[in-house]
């Protein structure tokens, strides 16, 4: 049955109308959360424990991530620079434009959409399935906006931190490995990081978590509020919460560099 | 009390409710029963709002519940209360702080001892006072359908509803939560309605009770007169409940 409802999806015309169907109740729910909201107190409480579980959840993975990342971009770099005429410094600008510009966003945006998107789309998804949102509803309550807009203004406010934080490890990293490898020194390396350095790349690392943060929370909050069986559709729901996310992540960055560093 | 008439509903080609009528009263346990599959659950959350019905009309004291903008219907809403099948409660919240949770959100102008009176009025209302600092992973079945209920009257709703609030419960918990939703029925003089089909709920609180079969409202009457049906698909049911002997079959 899987099978011939993939087909379906893949090669007929259903899977237009499913897409077109999907993009209209991903945007209908985000109209919903604008719509009969509750109080500010009672968002900004809500707010400040979502960033707080966001924050702290992913911040031993991040930081792994990003170290490891730098510190793999430095020793590659050195590796391929075996031109006597380009300076070493090469590298830290090297690992400085490629952490600020790609890495940091678009890593740790692939990494959260793994651990908080998918915690995201699981716990609206059990909370659908156990009727928890039904009762919110039947209080008078608009469920939509109650659960997922604190969770999205919660990713804006602390997916730019950990960008930031990513980026700072990254050339860390890459100033860690290149220095204790020999591959430079430690001269050679703030020297190459502070070598035309255009603080733009910092705004549009930013600008992408911005975005990838909202993709991020929005999606997978849309696969969790419409779940619909049992635990096994909780499942799914996550992994496609993920998946989702990744594309989506993916199209916007190159959207993104096209759009402003294209010109 | 709560009017509806000529609901129906249908889920892709399906049609789960057709054209069903009939009128909850004020003061009173009314039960919808039949058989599963039948369309109970699908009437019951047409009438709190979870589901919109294709056609039909929807009152509660006179005043329009269904196709009303959102305003409105949060409105009416607001004196809904509902215990769910499974009892629905907030599983990261402890036992009070899901009763208190209508209250946080909907009476911010409440002062925090009142909310807390309040609650421990309704946790003693249902025998849960020693249970509030616990995690609804902590509590039974018959106790998260207590806090259910706890939760559903703590704002003091005209309306309780309740989906199926003996399934998974033994006989003597059944006993204690169908008492507990019939003396708050008539010490609050709220409308209660009750989707059910367990027959010893229906002989012990069944005031009003409709008969579902096939989408279709086929029976309304009362236990008085529930065994003394002519209704074939009524009287099948009864048979299957041991509750009539000797039928024409």
């Amino acid at each position: 049955m899987y099978f011939r409802i993939g087909l379906k999806r893949l090669w007929g015309e259903p899977i237009k109308d499913y897409s077109m169907k999907e993009l209209g109740k991903y945007l209908l729910l985000m109209g919903k959360l604008l719509v009969n909201r509750e109080k500010f107190s009672t968002y900004s409480r809500l707010i400040i424990d979502e960033a707080i579980v966001i924050g702290t959840d992913s911040l031993l993975i991040v930081a792994i991530v990003s170290s490891f990342i730098g510190a793999v971009t430095a020793v590659q770099t050195a590796h391929n620079l075996y031109n006597p005429i380009i300076p070493l410094e090469t590298i830290g600008s090297i690992v400085r434009d490629m952490t600020l510009l790609e890495l940091a966003p678009t890593f740790t945006g692939v990494v959260l959409a793994g651990k908080i998107g998918s915690n995201i789309a699981g716990h609206l998804g059990s909370m659908r399935i156990t009727e928890q949102i039904d009762a919110l509803e039947v209080m008078g309550i608009n469920s939509a906006s109650y659960l997922i807009l604190p969770k999205i203004v919660a990713s804006l406010i602390v997916f730019p931190m950990l960008v930031t934080l990513s980026a700072f490890l990254g050339i860390f990293g890459g100033f860690a490995a290149g220095v204790l490898t020999n591959s430079l020194s430690a001269e050679q390396y703030i020297a190459g990081i502070r070598d035309n350095f255009h603080g733009f790349d910092v705004f549009f690392a930013l600008i992408k978590a911005f975005v990838f943060a909202f993709l991020i929370s929005s999606i997978s909050a849309f696969r969790g509020y419409y779940t619909r069986g049992g635990a096994l559709e909780i499942g799914k729901a996550s992994t496609m919460a993920v998946t989702h996310s990744c594309i989506a992540i993916l199209i916007a960055d190159y959207l993104l560099a096209q759009l402003i560093l294209a010109n | 009390m709560i009017e509806f008439s000529h609901l129906n509903k249908t889920f892709g080609d399906k049609q789960v409710l057709k054209d069903v009528s009939g009128v909850f009263e004020r003061g009173k346990t009314n039960l919808i029963i039949g058989t599963s599959g039948t369309g109970k659950s699908v009437l019951l959350k047409c009438l709190v709002g979870i589901f919109e019905p294709d056609t039909g009309a929807i009152l509660y004291d006179q005043r329009k519940f269904n196709g009303e903008s959102n305003d409105r219907k949060q409105e009416i809403r607001r004196d809904i209360g509902m215990l769910f099948q499974g009892g629905a409660l907030f599983d990261s919240k402890t036992v009070e702080e899901n009763v208190m949770f209508p209250l946080t959100i909907l009476a911010p102008t409440m002062s925090k001892s009142e909310r807390t009176d309040r609650v421990d009025y309704c946790l003693k209302r249902v025998g849960l006072e020693k249970a509030k600092k616990l995690m609804p992973s902590e509590i039974s079945g018959g106790m998260a359908k207590r806090v259910g209920i706890a939760r559903a009257i703590v704002m003091q709703s005209k309306y309780l509803f309740c989906d199926e609030p003996n399934s998974g419960l033994d006989p003597l918990t059944s006993h204690v939560i169908d008492e507990l939703i019939e003396d708050i029925t008539h010490e609050y003089n709220i409308t209660t309605v009750v989707v059910t089909h367990d027959m010893n709920s229906v002989l012990e609180i069944g005031e009003n009770i409709m008969y579902m079969f096939e989408g279709e409202n086929v029976w309304q009457g009362t236990k008085d007169n529930i065994l003394q049906t002519t209704v074939k698909p009524l009287q099948n049911f009864l048979f299957a409940n041991k509750l009539i002997r000797d039928m024409e079959r």
